[in-house]
Formats: structure tokens, sequence, C-alpha cells
């Protein structure tokens, strides 16, 4: 076959084929950096909705709150994403500083720096499925979670109670705290899935728990 | 003016055809025919013989899309343009010109065997670029049936020139593996 014939048969392709293309060459055409321009600022559309999305499913509840869990410092990433692995040193919220770890820094941080879905409470009684306990402080005050409040408190499946922090690992259970872990009276740092309202009956479904230390 | 009113008028043998088909596809044509001589005068000369051929044309025939028929008729006569200048430059012999002159009496300068040829492998190829994605047959046409280059194709077929250029080597290969098993020598 030589090169005049290939060149040829192009030449004879179907009438079709070639009316699609010659309806594009003649349709005024964008230049590709706009093109360019156009498709990022479609993902940076898509990236909005996410992050809007994400952030209202949070508030309602159907997310675990991640806001909480990267305001409190790198420590708190260590204990709820992999509760035995070592930590060196964190970053305070509070002051951005970079702190070699302690437990009573941490916790004392901890309550400072209350962050959505974070609720500190004062254990007043135990029940069989959980306890009762006063609402200290509630950084997002929810509508239904007010600062004095006596709520219910629930565990949920995935529970996981956090305990002191020796320097360089946080010590963890994955299971709900029991009366020997919170004692009555302890002020507890909660986490919480979901909130339900039956009545004036108000119950937090906690996923973390650990106890509150105080500022030394 | 619509496509099908100036065929109507190529049909009632009315000149303002011609007229009316250069103000409306003359840079197109010109276009067509720049890509495959680069050089305006011959690329005048061809699009002047494409409104000629349009003219011997039609009728018998009736073309959907005038813009694509004309196309067509531009670049077989830019080929031919472009072959016999060529020609003349590689064999400046009396033989060789002698050759091109007669070619000049032949309504079709190709051969009934050369010509059947072309189009068994025409129906080859159209068959091989519906199997193409979109876009790849877009730039493969561009390219091989309008010659356009390759920053106008990446600019028309929304893509970045080395993209044009990747898709149009891979689609080189297969047409390769698909003319072959196909039956063609190649």
């Amino acid at each position: 076959m030589s090169l005049d014939v290939l060149h040829d048969a192009i030449g004879r392709i179907d009438e079709d084929l070639v009316e699609e293309v010659d309806a594009l060459r003649r349709k005024p055409h964008q230049a590709v950096v706009w093109i360019w321009i156009r498709r990022a600022s479609v993902i940076a559309a898509c990236a909005a909705v996410l992050i809007v999305g994400a952030f209202a499913l949070s508030h309602a509840g159907l997310l675990p709150p991640f806001v909480a869990n990267f305001s409190v410092g790198s420590l708190h990433e260590y204990a709820v994403d992999d509760v035995n692995q070592a930590v060196v040193e964190y970053t305070t919220p509070s002051s951005g500083e970079t702190v070699q770890g302690d437990e009573y820094s941490y916790y004392a941080q901890s309550i400072e720096s209350i962050e959505e879905s974070a609720v500190t409470v004062e254990i007043i009684a135990w029940t069989d499925t959980g306890c009762h306990a006063t609402v200290l402080e509630s950084a997002d005050d929810l509508k239904d979670i007010h600062v004095g409040d006596t709520v219910e408190i629930a565990f949920t499946d995935d529970i996981l109670t956090l305990f002191s922090f020796d320097g360089t690992t946080i010590v963890a259970a994955e299971r709900a705290p029991t009366p020997a872990d919170l004692p009555i009276g302890t002020t507890a740092l909660l986490w919480h899935k979901r909130v339900e309202c039956v009545g004036d009956t108000v119950t937090i479904y906690a996923y973390r728990i650990s106890p509150a230390y105080e500022t030394k | 003016m619509q496509d099908q009113d100036i065929v109507e008028l190529y049909w009632l043998r009315d000149e303002t055809a011609i007229s009316v088909t250069e103000e409306i596809y003359g840079h197109y044509l010109t276009t067509i025919a720049f890509n495959i001589l680069n050089d305006s005068e011959d690329s005048a000369e061809s699009v002047n013989d494409t409104y000629l051929a349009a003219w011997n044309s039609m009728p018998p025939h009736k073309p959907n899309v005038l813009s694509t028929y004309l196309g067509k008729l531009t670049r077989r006569i830019a080929v031919d343009r472009f072959r016999k200048k060529h020609r003349q430059k590689r064999y400046a012999s009396e033989y060789a010109v002698s050759l091109t002159e007669l070619e000049d009496c032949l309504s079709d300068n190709r051969s009934p065997e050369h010509t059947a040829e072309a189009q068994l492998l025409a129906d080859s190829i159209s068959a091989f670029l519906r199997t193409l994605p979109k876009d790849t047959r877009h730039v493969f046409i561009g390219r091989y049936y309008f010659l356009d280059p390759l920053k106008d194709i990446a600019a028309y077929c929304g893509m970045s020139e080395s993209k044009a250029k990747t898709l149009l080597f891979r689609t080189r290969a297969k047409l390769k593996e698909y003319l072959k098993k196909e039956g063609f020598v190649v």
C-alpha cells in the first residue's frame, strides 16, 4: 500500500465522521487555559460542597466530630487514631507551642480547649446502662445540652475509654468505663456521636470518654 | 443563507451560488488548502477549482452538509496539486512535465485500481475510527483529514498539545495493527 493510497483513503472516510469534526472545527473554541480554569473551578466547587456537607453531617451527629480531634492537639489525634502509639510531643491548642507530653498538661489542655461535640461533665450516679452527669461545660452549646443540666450518658458500641498518660503512651481500653474508672464526683471529658431527647430526658451517646484532670 | 438554499442555487444553475459559497465558505476552504499546500497562491487556485468542481457536481449531487462536501473537494484538489508540484520538482524532465500535462486531460488523475484500493481502505479506516473514543477520533480526523496543525487540534478538542500528540501516536500504532488484521499489506 502506498502512502498516496492511504492518504486518499483517509480523504474518503465516511462523511458523518468528517461532519462531526467539521462542526467542532467551525465552532468558536476556548483556549486550553480557559478549559483548565473551568476544570479547576469545578474541582474547587466539588471540594467546597464536600467540606460543607461534612460539617453539616458532623453537626447533625451523623459523623464523628473531626474538629475536636484536631483542635485538642496532635496528642489527641494519636489517642483517637491509635491508642497505643507512643507520643513524644504535641502542640498545645491554646498557645500553639510544641510541648513534651505529660499527663496532666494534656488533660488540662483538653478541658481548656473543649471543642465541637466535646462536653465536660461531673458524674453523679451510675446505672446499669451508663451514668447520670451534670454538664459543666459544652463548647458547642448544642441546643439540647446546657451547662447545669443533668443528662444521661450512654456508650456507643465502639466506646473507647482513655486513662492516664504516662508521658509516652496513652493508656486506653476498648470498653465502656466502669464506676471504678470514673467514680461519682469525677469530672469527665466526653465526645459524643449523637444526643437524644425524650421528654425532659437528654441522653448523650459517648464514643470517647476520659477523666479530666485539674490544672496543677 | 442555509446550505440547502445554496445547493438549490447550484441546481438552478444560478451563478450567484458561487459568490455565496465564496462568501460563506471561502475562508474555511482556503484554510484546508493552505494546510496542504502551505502556499497562498496555490491555495487560492485550489479553492477556485473547488468552486468549479462544485458547479460541475451539483447536480447530480445534493449534499446535506455543504461545508463537508466542499471541504472534501478542496482536500482532493489541493492534494493533487501538491503531488503534481512535488513530482515536477523531483523529476525536472520533459517526460515528467508531459505526464503532468497529460493528467489535466483526465477528470480524475487516479487509476481505477488506486481508487478501488483507496475506497476499500477508507471503509476499513472508517470502521476503525468508529471503535475509538470520540476525542481520539476527532484528533485523528483533524490531523489526517483536515491536516490541521496540532496546536489548532488541541484547541478545538479541548486538550493539551502533548496529549493530542500522544493520542495520535497511539492511534497510528493501533491503525497499523487493525489494517494488518484486515488483510492490508502495510
